[in-house]
């Protein structure tokens, strides 16, 4: 699984900079920030949420950040900062919502391809493959999900994810390890081209 | 629970071949448009200058207030000197 090496020191940078302009009502300053975090909020929202409602809650999640920034102390990463707000943000719309049905989300496996991986055909069943595990990704428990990708997706420090989810690290790494056993067994169990090996 | 300052929970089998999967994600990232770039500032832009007009309407309000407050005392005063 993906590892984070040793964290440097964290000292301020450019982002923390913009931040603390951007409280002061600068508009300039919050702009540069968005097209710096834009990507990683949606992504995350994504993961969280399903890439349908993602833009939107990427989208409130900035604004929320914008009128919180005064509550930025800047004793940290703005990254981190601002992923606790998309988390919070993504889990309250999922609380919102229905719950999706399992049809809507079952496998639609199509027939193997033997072709050249490079053809059209095999990279359409890339895609698909990828859209059937975002899927599964989102059959998670909320709160499991939120690591899974913290983590595995985006490579975040325990430290960090700890931060975003505002919770202890060791509640971090127990999650953390349910998420890739319940997913693991998700896969297992309604997929038959995942070829993941029984325990 | 796991202690927070220990290594990271052993791998389960399988996991190799889940990081694989996972690594197919993490190559194949959404990413946001330029046009959610452009509604995000302009709705913090426009609220911005809604929240300043608000401001500015309920400092208004509250000096009228207390301007009405000090003619109604001041003439309560009177009307108590010269009933």
């Amino acid at each position: 699984m993906t590892t984070a090496s040793a964290r440097p020191v964290w000292t301020a940078g450019p982002d923390e900079a913009l931040a603390r302009r951007a409280g002061k009502g600068d508009i300039e300053a919050f702009s540069q920030l968005v097209d710096r975090h834009r990507d990683v909020a949606v992504r995350v929202a994504a993961r969280i949420v399903g890439r349908q409602d993602a833009e939107d809650v990427a989208q409130d999640a900035l604004l929320r950040a914008f009128h919180r920034l005064s509550t930025f102390r800047g004793d940290g990463p703005f990254r981190v900062w601002l992923l606790r707000v998309v988390h919070t943000t993504a889990l309250n719309s999922l609380a919102r919502k229905r719950p999706i049905p399992v049809e809507e989300i079952e496998d639609h496996t199509p027939e193997p391809d033997a072709d050249d991986p490079a053809t059209p055909a095999s990279q359409l069943e890339q895609a698909e493959r990828r859209d059937r595990l975002a899927a599964k990704i989102t059959l998670l428990k909320p709160e499991h999900r939120a690591v899974l990708v913290l983590r595995d997706l985006e490579g975040l420090a325990y430290e960090d994810i700890a931060a975003v989810t505002q919770t202890p690290i060791g509640s971090v790494k127990g999650r953390l390890h349910r998420a890739r056993h319940e997913l693991a067994e998700l896969l297992r169990n309604n997929t038959y081209d995942w070829e993941l090996p029984r325990a | 629970m796991p202690d927070p300052a220990g290594p990271e929970p052993p791998a389960g089998a399988g996991d190799e071949r889940l990081d694989e999967l996972l690594s197919e994600l993490r190559d194949d990232p959404p990413t946001g448009s330029q046009g959610l770039s452009q509604r995000v500032v302009a709705a913090a832009r426009w609220q911005r200058h809604a929240r300043s007009a608000l401001d500015s309407i309920g400092g208004l309000a509250v000096a009228l207030a207390q301007g009405a407050a000090v003619l109604i005392g001041t003439r309560r005063s009177r009307n108590r000197r010269n009933p």
